[in-house]
């Protein structure tokens, strides 16, 4: 009862903060010392053209008017159009979410893949090396500037040993001689899904790179967070006592330590994907990706508000999600949160 | 302190000490050891344009002919400035908010948090973006930006802190005794947070480097011809597919020192937390 | 303004043009910007936005050889041969022509050696220079009618000084420009019109740094050095741009003139030019390319008083300047001698009074793959490839 209170007072909580988001980035882009119309227009512009963009685009009414135009469009899930692109934002970010989301997706699994193991193998070795090592390639991760390791992996990968593609999703001709149906958006589903094993394995080669740079961080933290956490478990009493009991090490270290560490590990997993979200920006640079990072930066560098205001409102509302759901984790597994 | 010499006595933590320390000690006589000192200073050098590296640029040189070496070196005043800049500044601003909220709990409290709480639910790199493009280029908007978007959580880790602290028994009798509020949460709550907000800073230092990075490699920060390690890695995007060394360097730098920064807040961080600590000292 | 009468033989279409003045109706036909020729059709949909935004949508509605098959203005646009084109195809000519935005120039010099893509422009220069000895591209390059140029902002101090812009004209290295930020891949043309247009100008020395003249023009300028703290924007993406800026701003330095380099997009560098001038920065580095292949396009643009601001940046109000460059436009059908005169006229008041500088022309750069064969480019038509006239050469 206490529990369902406390869901739904975070959630009211959550909405009222993403108003208050919505708010100042409004307020934010729309103070810029810009021109929204020039941008609309575009180069080679006349007098009239401008004029004429500055009135489509109710540039000439009063701050509050336009937030208040602005409130209603988006209860219908209207976030206006992309003043650099000319298309709705809506339509740009879902199509630039779901290229972002499988680059994503595929690096927390690489970060959860490779981070637990790595972890618990940190906690478990006695030797201080290995330890010192392991710890040093952790904090690498989450030390390395993004945009730079990207850079040093292009170089290479395919400059020097000329194996992987340099960015982008696919190849272009790929694309055009083996095309497919993009149903869901994600290019490993909608390849496999049409059975075009050569694009499958094209845009499989196109993710790497971006993956493994967009993982670094999350590895970081996930396998400092499980290292300390195992370390903290082992030390317990019980663990000591199986020892002695000549419980197979195996077990002890998977079947009770580390079922025990895991639980806070998934609260870092979960914080990891919220930084993840904004690496990717960085990371889709680097890369080309057209993803919402791309999207985004190119949006503020061009000051297009209302692409810069929808998706500031999309991230930050799947960051206060995350956070959302980490808080019900965190209530649900540590008995000192009071409700 | 009992902190910093116990830290001495680990191993990783000396390491990294010393590569902070050797960073700070080159970007504060950079002016006067730096071999081509008009260069990294913005000073270009047409006719030497992308060399690679040798005996006279180690580092070779840059798309306008400029020592690469030099300008590293310099960027490291351009970093640390940014870094120290940025966490005391978000530190200054969040500490005396978080006690405050913390100490007074109540309505205060509320309004405070909520008020972090808005800025807390932003991806923290999107709103220094939003924030530095609205303000404008240069490296006093990016801090600001940067500030803008850290002191919340300086106000969050301290408020925990004051939390805590403000139930123990010596504060209640302080404020019997009529001690001031004031008196009260700078005498004792303040120095209660120490420990941990020092193992936030420290690690903090590392992240300002790299968030500052960002903003100069989205063009945002430090302008050309500035020596900054964020827009020498920019800058040189274009051109690392035929001349790998002009963004390599710089980026190696940022790493080394971004990681002492880490490794040792890192050490701190386990000498802090008393559970830790047992593992630490074997 | 244009009346048509078609023809009874369907191939060619006649048309007749009543015009306000003797207009040159050749060059403006061929002009790359606005002077299309399509289906009464397509008219019919409405009113010039709505057609505008049927056209914008990726519709196509004309006689040539491609049709557009798939439109991503922001991507790619896929272009698919039109069986039925007049001319006829062979087996050589090619299907399909991908047009695709790749931001990145060292990413399009890979792709073009490596046969990824065929054709490309706008590489870094460096990169341009290596691929000369590459057999696996050939670089395509005609003098084009792209200038760069130097605003000055005569509407504020210290730019409303002519001895001060003076001063700054001789400080500029432009042939340390032209020789390492464009790597001799462009020339520095004498005037605003570009070299090869006629009424170029020819008569006029080019202008060259000469740190002495400029210091004594400084001098007499009166304008102290340290009280100038001077603005210039130019463009962030570009890299010659850039260069351009920062070797502008050391040569600056050697006069003791402060320069802030401030690189923006051009959004936000046209709108803080078109605010207030007294406002707005002090330099403003801009390209220009003609729509009409007219001396007049370049000087009316940028030059000729305005109501409001639109391209002159340097808010050059001079009657006389208008005058004549209104009397040379309508000349150029009739009597071009004259038209050329009076354009040069105006060239030399343009020398004497220094608005702005000319730093460079460049020169139209193509790279295109050795698989493919029969390019040529059209400087007229700076950012158009004629895909018909290609064939593959493998």
């Amino acid at each position: 009862m206490n529990f369902l209170r406390y869901t739904v007072s975070r959630l009211f909580w959550s909405i009222f903060v993403v108003l208050g988001v919505v708010f100042v980035v409004f307020l934010v882009s729309n103070v810029v010392p810009s021109d929204p119309a020039a941008l609309w227009v575009g180069p080679k512009a006349t007098h009239s053209a401008i004029q004429a963009a500055r009135e489509k685009l109710k540039l000439d009414r009063p701050i509050l008017l336009r937030f208040g135009y602005f409130l209603k469009d988006l209860l219908r899930f209207d976030l206006g159009t992309s003043i650099r692109t000319h298309n709705p934002v809506i339509e740009d970010i879902r199509k630039a979410l779901t290229a972002t989301f499988e680059l994503l997706l595929l690096a927390e699994f690489l970060a959860v893949g490779l981070g637990i193991p790595l972890g618990v193998l940190a906690a478990v070795k006695r030797n201080k090396w290995f330890d010192d090592l392991s710890r040093a390639f952790a904090v690498a991760g989450v030390s390395l500037p993004s945009f730079w390791y990207g850079m040093i992996l292009q170089l290479l990968f395919f400059k020097w040993l000329g194996i992987l593609p340099l960015s982008d999703r696919i190849d272009t001709f790929v694309s055009l001689i083996h095309p497919f149906e993009e149903k869901t958006g994600f290019y490993l589903i909608d390849t496999l899904l049409a059975r075009n094993y050569v694009a499958f394995f094209d845009v499989v080669k196109h993710l790497i790179l971006p993956a493994i740079t967009l993982a670094a961080y999350p590895i970081g933290l996930i396998m400092r967070q499980v290292r300390s956490m195992m370390v903290e478990v082992l030390q317990e009493n019980y663990i000591r006592t199986a020892f002695a009991y000549a419980i197979p090490e195996r077990k002890i270290y998977f079947g009770y330590a580390l079922k025990n560490a895991i639980a806070p590990a998934m609260v870092t997993v979960a914080l990891s994907f919220a930084y993840t979200l904004v690496g990717a920006f960085l990371v889709e640079l680097i890369f080309n990706w057209p993803g919402l990072g791309r999207y985004a930066a190119n949006a503020i560098l061009s000051m297009d508000y209302p692409a810069i205001v929808g998706v500031t409102i999309v991230a930050s509302v799947c960051y206060v999600l995350i956070n959302f759901v980490v808080d019900l984790i965190q209530a649900k597994i540590d008995p000192r949160i009071r409700f | 302190m009992k902190l910093v010499r116990l830290a001495l006595k680990n191993r990783l933590a000396k390491f990294s000490l010393t590569i902070v320390s050797i960073f700070a000690l080159l970007a504060l006589i950079a002016p006067w050891i730096v071999p081509y000192k008009e260069q990294a200073l913005g000073e270009p050098n047409m006719a030497e344009r992308l060399l690679s590296p040798s005996l006279r640029h180690p580092f070779g040189t840059d798309h306008m002919g400029r020592d690469i070496l030099s300008r590293m070196i310099y960027g490291a005043r351009t970093s640390l400035f940014t870094a120290v800049s940025v966490v005391f500044l978000s530190a200054l601003i969040g500490v005396p908010i978080g006690i405050a909220a913390g100490y007074f709990g109540g309505l205060v409290d509320n309004v405070l948090m909520r008020f972090t709480d808005v800025f807390l639910s932003f991806p923290p790199l999107l709103l220094a973006l939003l924030i530095a493009s609205t303000l404008g280029k240069g490296l006093f908007n990016a801090i600001l930006a940067l500030v803008i978007t850290w002191w919340p959580w300086y106000a969050r880790l301290v408020r925990s802190q004051a939390l805590s602290t403000k139930s123990l028994a010596y504060v209640e009798a302080a404020r019997a005794a009529g001690v001031s509020n004031f008196m009260i949460m700078f005498r004792h709550i303040l120095p209660s947070c120490i420990a941990p907000l020092a193992v936030q800073c420290t690690m903090d230092m590392g992240s300002a480097i790299l968030e500052a990075a960002a903003l100069s490699f989205l063009g945002l920060g430090v302008q050309p011809p500035m020596p900054d390690w964020g827009l020498m890695i920019s800058e040189g995007k274009a051109y690392f597919l035929n001349y790998w060394w002009v963004p390599t360097f710089p980026g190696l730098f940022m790493l080394v020192l971004v990681m002492s920064f880490n490794l040792l807040g890192d050490v701190f961080r386990e000498l802090v937390d008393p559970r830790l600590r047992r593992r630490m000292l074997i | 303004m244009g009346q048509r009468s078609r023809n009874r033989n369907a191939r060619s279409l006649h048309g007749r043009f009543k015009l306000k003045y003797p207009a040159n109706i050749p060059l403006i036909a061929s002009a790359g910007y606005g002077a299309f020729i399509f289906s009464p059709k397509v008219a019919q949909i409405g009113d010039d936005e709505a057609v505008a935004k049927w056209f914008n949508a990726g519709n196509d509605a004309g006689t040539g050889p491609y049709t557009i098959s798939k439109y991503d203005p922001k991507t790619q646009v896929v272009l698919r041969k039109f069986d039925g084109y007049w001319r006829g195809w062979t087996e050589r000519k090619f299907d399909i022509a991908v047009i695709q935005i790749v931001p990145d120039p060292s990413l399009r010099m890979q792709m073009v050696t490596s046969g990824k893509i065929h054709i490309t422009r706008e590489l870094i220069y460096d990169d341009l220079k290596k691929l000369e000895s590459n057999p696996n591209v050939y670089i395509n390059q005609k003098p084009s009618f792209q200038v760069l140029y130097l605003f000055f902002n005569t509407k504020k101090f210290p730019f409303n000084n002519p001895d001060f812009r003076a001063a700054v004209a001789y400080a500029i290295p432009y042939k340390e420009i032209i020789d390492h930020v464009l790597l001799g891949y462009g020339l520095q043309p004498s005037g605003i019109i570009p070299k090869g247009m006629f009424g170029y100008a020819d008569h006029l020395p080019l202008l060259s740094q000469d740190l002495e003249k400029a210091k004594q023009l400084l001098a007499k300028s009166n304008v102290d050095p340290k009280n100038v703290k001077l603005v210039l924007t130019y463009l962030q993406s570009n890299e010659s741009e850039k260069k351009a800026s920062e070797l502008i701003r050391a040569s600056l330095k050697k006069l003791g003139i402060e320069v802030e380099l401030r690189p923006m997009n051009w959004e936000q560098q046209w709108a803080w030019a078109r605010s207030d001038p007294s406002k707005a920065q002090d330099m403003f580095i801009m390209y220009w390319w003609p729509t009409v292949m007219t001396p007049y396009d370049f000087l009316f643009s940028m030059f000729h008083t305005e109501q409001e601001v639109l391209f002159n940046l340097s808010y050059y109000y001079n009657e006389e300047v208008d005058k004549l460059m209104d009397e040379a436009v309508q000349l150029e059908g009739t009597n071009p001698k004259r038209a050329e005169q009076l354009y040069k006229m105006v060239e030399t008041i343009l020398r004497r009074d220094l608005p702005a500088v000319p730093l460079y022309q460049i020169n139209d750069i193509y790279v295109v793959h050795r698989s493919i064969k029969g390019f040529t480019s059209n400087p007229a038509y700076p950012n158009v490839v004629f895909f018909y006239e290609l064939e593959s050469g493998s």
